[in-house]
């Protein structure tokens, strides 16, 4: 379809209302970053976006940006460190896979997010991811999400580590150990630890430590009990990363 | 008097600085854009949603998330406020079917959606007072029927599908109006406005 015939799907499309052939073909317009299709479409965007505007102005609860900032850790950075973190990990970890579970990775995000949101106030119960959530704060940590197979996250700062939360790792044969790897651009993989799954395939596993800049990608690979010098099997997970 | 304090302008220059130093990471950076648009996030998520605990559990996860993918948003090709209320709204949409019970989700693939996009005016941000006004009087202007359906589509999340059946409405009518309702919008946004300020 040409981007003439496209164009009445602009504003359908910024509204989600798009289907069929219609979008097909926007969507592949904009992929192919089409210099007539996409500045259309963003204009519909904020045209749609506007729309935000008709909603009752309402007063915003004063507590809420105080509950922002305290969920952004402005207020006590210090509560990170890598021992707290292990057990917090594992408690936030089982409830990403737990949502992961239900219902995909924008709950599972949102679960995150909330989580966040409740800190504050349910700080007792949920103390113990404070410090998971502090880590996630930290200027410079960078959130990648993986799914296909094993699926979960990794989390990576520059200047403390890297931890990896993943489920749905397959059982290894006696005498093997899953062993992570931080592979930098152009050189060979450094070993990052190795980690055994848990019985309904999640696993846990911690890299404190600088991460070096030239880092590109984390991977896990199946080893032999003691580990590797460097991968002997295909990695079953290579993960970009950057901007950490 | 509300509308008063939500009025913050955010020109071309500023709204750069504070996409900048979000990316900094400065947090109080953060703090700034909710100031200037909170106020309009939690008003559309309440409208959305419908309950107030809710609209404050998911505004709070939307600057989250603006915080947390600033680094995929590029300052010289997409407007903050319009990346903003996009997930926003995708937000309480998202949990209004998900507690409806419908496992289907916008009819949209969302990160594609909150992929900021290049052109047009869109890099200019939204002034929620001056907007506001112009948004209303476009929307006055279209007929009843077809503002309506905008709003279903807008605050509800319906489908078209889903539309005609609230309506009781043949499915190709409601196509009809629905891109008419979108066409005069857009006309009416384009003009130079008729409200008096
Ligand atoms: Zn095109």
């Amino acid at each position: 379809m040409t981007c003439e015939e496209l164009r009445d799907e602009y504003e359908l499309f910024a509204l989600g209302l798009s289907e069929g052939a219609e979008r097909r073909e926007l969507e592949s317009h904009l992929e192919r970053r089409c210099p007539v299709c996409t500045p259309g479409v963003a204009a519909a965007m904020h045209t749609v976006a506007a729309l935000a505007l008709l909603a009752e102005p309402q007063p915003l609860p004063a507590r809420l940006r105080k509950r922002l900032m305290a969920a952004l850790g402005v207020d006590s950075p210090s509560w990170f460190s890598w021992p707290m973190l292990i057990p917090a990990a594992l408690a936030l970890a089982g409830l990403l896979l737990w949502v992961q579970a239900r219902a995909g990775w924008q709950a599972a995000e949102r679960a995150l997010a909330s989580s966040r949101a409740q800190v504050e106030q349910q700080a007792k119960e949920l103390g113990q991811l404070r410090p998971v959530l502090a880590f996630l704060n930290q200027p410079g940590t960078k959130l990648v999400n993986f799914g296909a197979g094993p699926t979960g996250s990794i989390l990576v700062n520059a200047r403390e580590g890297v931890l990896l939360m993943a489920s749905n790792l397959p059982a290894l044969p006696a005498g093997r150990t899953y062993q992570m790897w931080l592979i930098p651009k152009g050189g060979a993989p450094q070993s990052a630890g190795l980690f055994q799954a848990a019985a309904n395939g999640t696993a846990l596993h911690a890299r404190p430590g600088l991460v070096p800049a030239e880092t590109s990608a984390v991977a896990i690979s199946v080893e032999p009990e003691a580990g590797s010098t460097a991968p002997t099997t295909t990695p079953i997970l290579v993960a970009p990363v950057t901007g950490f | 008097m509300l509308f008063l304090i939500l009025s913050a302008i955010l020109g071309p220059a500023e709204s750069r600085r504070l996409i900048e130093r979000l990316r900094a990471r400065d947090a109080a950076a953060l703090g700034e854009l909710y100031d200037c648009y909170g106020a309009v996030v939690y008003a559309i998520i309440l409208r959305i949603a419908r309950d107030r605990a809710t609209a404050e559990d998911l505004t709070q996860e939307v600057f989250l998330r603006v915080w947390n993918r600033i680094p995929t948003f590029d300052a010289e090709r997409g407007s903050l406020s319009t990346w903003l209320l996009t997930i926003a709204r995708h937000s309480a949409i998202d949990f209004l079917r998900s507690r409806g019970g419908k496992q289907e989700r916008l009819n949209v693939s969302i990160d594609a959606m909150e992929r900021p996009l290049a052109g047009g005016n869109a890099e200019t941000e939204l002034q929620t007072a001056g907007d506001a006004k112009r948004v209303r009087a476009a929307m006055d202007r279209l007929e009843p029927k077809h503002r309506q359906l905008l709003e279903l589509a807008y605050f509800d999340g319906l489908s078209q599908s889903e539309m005609a059946e609230k309506l009781e409405l043949p499915l190709g009518t409601v196509k009809t109006w629905v891109r008419s309702a979108l066409r005069q919008l857009r006309e009416n946004l384009q003009q130079p406005s008729g409200v008096n300020a």
